[in-house]
């Protein structure tokens, strides 16, 4: 399982995910086919992945050190759920 | 009228949203919009939080447009402004199209009106909407 693979996996297993960089959720977002669509003066990225008429936007948080919030991570995993867009192997337990 | 992207998110930035306030587990307080998941804005005060919002439903607006969609309407909207803009005709052109068509319509000025098309043919013009 590749490294982005295997972050996902923890996400959709944790309860308190307090512990994830914006690297990381960038890099599972890329890897499902999502391109970095807007980004803010500010800290505000927007990753958005368009496929069969559907649009999907995931926000996200970069501040450039330290780990992104909770809800972050939450609303990530909801939306790829929402979406069905997790990987089935990696919806298996 | 052609809408460009920044005419489009300052229209959208007016609507009326349907916000919600949370606050998470961790103690983070947040503004979300219902009609956008992705729109979502976190701050320790009341100006953080209300400056943030701008920003996320802002950077989320352009993010829909980036990749070539439409962002979600609020949910009392029913079409995008820029969409319902058609070629335009004369108002000579219109009314021999609208030929046999009884309702009439106070205002006109040859010369000075002009009519969706595409509304006129479809016998759905609306006055209001005429720019």
């Amino acid at each position: 399982m590749a490294q982005w693979e295997k972050a996902l996996a923890r996400m959709l297993n944790d309860t308190n995910p307090n512990g994830y960089t914006y690297d990381e959720a960038a890099r599972v977002l890329f890897n499902l086919g999502f391109t970095l669509a807007a980004a803010s003066s500010g800290s505000h990225r927007r990753w958005a992945r368009r496929a069969a008429g559907v649009t999907v936007v995931i926000g996200l948080i970069e501040k450039g050190h330290g780990h992104l919030k909770p809800y972050l991570i939450r609303d990530l995993i909801s939306q790829l759920k929402t979406n069905g867009l997790v990987p089935s192997h990696i919806l298996k337990p | 009228m052609t809408w460009t992207t920044e005419q489009k998110i300052a229209y959208l930035l007016r609507q009326p949203w349907t916000i919600f306030a949370e606050t998470t587990p961790e103690g983070d307080r947040l503004l979300r919009i219902k009609e956008l998941p992705s729109a979502v804005a976190s701050g320790e005060d009341d100006d953080a939080l209300i400056a943030d919002f701008w920003e996320s439903l802002t950077v989320t607006l352009e993010a829909y447009f980036a990749v070539g969609t439409n962002p979600p309407l609020p949910a009392n909207a029913q079409s995008y402004p820029w969409e319902r803009s058609m070629p335009v005709a004369t108002v000579a052109q219109a009314i021999s199209i609208r030929q046999g068509v009884q309702r009439v319509y106070s205002g006109f000025t040859a010369g000075s009106f002009q009519l969706p098309v595409a509304a006129v043919n479809d016998q759905k013009l609306d006055l209001c909407a005429v720019a």
